[in-house]
């Protein structure tokens, strides 16, 4: 029997989740209800099917915080994390913080990447400071500038995702 | 983290194969970087020497027992500071001159580099230490997931074990690494789900584990 397999982007709205993961897959994303604590909740996915047959489902999650049940059912099972953080909102470490702290199991459990949207040369805070951010979770993983409208950049943050989770032996 | 400057070493460097022009301007940016590199760079005209900066393509003789530093031009002052503090983690590496660190309980262990040894990442790297270098970004990755010998980091990333012991004096230097002894190493034969990542790597265009 097939299965799938699913990866997260997460971060807060208008992040550019589902441009991300639109690029990479260059189709459009398809939406499915997800338990939202009891009510259904409308999350955009795009899908990869995989050679075996198995499914590679990839989630842009809803941003607002109110939606933190969705991010547990769909945290419940998945492969692996990618937070988008934009860099052009007031509090974006804030931002970045929120994230951590509600996908720290998943974290753990499997891998993550932190890809930092709308970077600006000498603006703060700067990439170090978003590594402090997960420092201070526990969380050891990559920080890197991402635009996501670049199929290539969003890809290399799937294929760091694959290089710790093959680090780890799955 | 320990700070650059209380490790500083006074190191010596020279030139070759620059036009008098660059040579100028490579000095300069080196004097410019002074307090920030971690060891403190003075350029000589003779042997014997640290370090020896050459431009890319550089085909002539270069001294015995001196690094040599290749540096595209023209100078990009993050490239030169983060080139000159992994030449500096080379050299200490090769001076057997890594400290010993404290482990969670307080007790000292032995971290010098050495077999069945492995190198596990506290922390992300700061970007100066990454620049942009593909090969650091990915053996950073490798080892925030988990601690790893050199020579099997070496191994799985196809990266040169040369590069990947400078690059893990550099990370240990600047205190974002330490050094585990630990005999047993429970991943070392996990397969895991490796079927499962190459299939997603073959279908995304990806190139496979290195």
């Amino acid at each position: 029997m097939n299965q799938e397999h699913r990866i997260l982007f997460t971060g807060t709205i208008g992040v550019g989740k589902s441009t991300a993961v639109s690029s990479l897959l260059g189709a459009p994303l398809v939406s499915e209800a997800v338990d939202g604590g009891g009510v259904p909740v409308a999350v955009d996915h795009g899908d990869v099917v995989l050679d075996n047959g198995d499914r590679l489902r990839l989630y842009g999650t809803p941003g607002q915080r109110r939606f933190e049940p969705t991010w547990r059912a769909l945290a419940d099972g998945a492969m692996g994390l990618v937070v988008l953080v934009d860099h052009a909102r007031p509090a974006p470490l804030a931002d970045l913080a929120i994230y951590l702290e509600n996908f720290l199991d998943l974290i753990a459990r499997t891998g993550c990447v932190i890809g930092v949207g709308r970077m600006h040369a000498g603006h703060e805070p700067g990439l170090d400071a978003f590594a402090d951010v997960a420092a201070r979770h526990g969380v050891v993983c990559p920080v890197v500038p991402v635009d996501v409208r670049d199929r290539a950049q969003v890809l290399s943050l799937v294929d760091l995702l694959l290089v710790q989770l093959e680090s780890r032996g799955g | 983290m320990a700070s650059a400057a209380s490790r500083a070493v006074d190191r010596r460097f020279r030139l070759a194969g620059f036009s008098e022009r660059d040579s100028l301007v490579v000095r300069s940016m080196v004097r410019l970087l002074a307090g920030r590199t971690r060891d403190r760079w003075s350029v000589v005209d003779a042997d014997p020497v640290h370090l020896v900066i050459v431009p890319v393509g550089f085909t002539g003789e270069l001294p015995p027992g001196a690094a040599a530093m290749n540096v595209a031009l023209p100078l990009r002052a993050d490239d030169l500071w983060s080139q000159l503090d992994r030449v500096s983690g080379q050299l200490a590496l090769d001076e057997g001159m890594l400290r010993p660190g404290r482990a969670d309980n307080g007790d000292v262990r032995p971290v010098a580099a050495g077999p069945g040894r492995r190198l596990q990442l506290l922390r992300w790297p700061p970007d100066a230490l990454l620049g942009s270098d593909l090969r650091y970004l990915r053996l950073a990755t490798m080892l925030g997931a988990r601690p790893f010998a050199i020579d099997e980091l070496a191994a799985k990333s196809n990266i040169p074990l040369a590069t990947c012991h400078a690059f893990a004096a550099v990370l240990h230097a600047n205190g974002v690494a330490q050094w585990l002894i630990d005999p047993d190493d429970p991943h070392g034969d996990a397969d895991g789900n490796t079927g499962l990542f190459s299939r997603i790597r073959s279908k995304l265009g990806l190139e496979g584990p290195r």
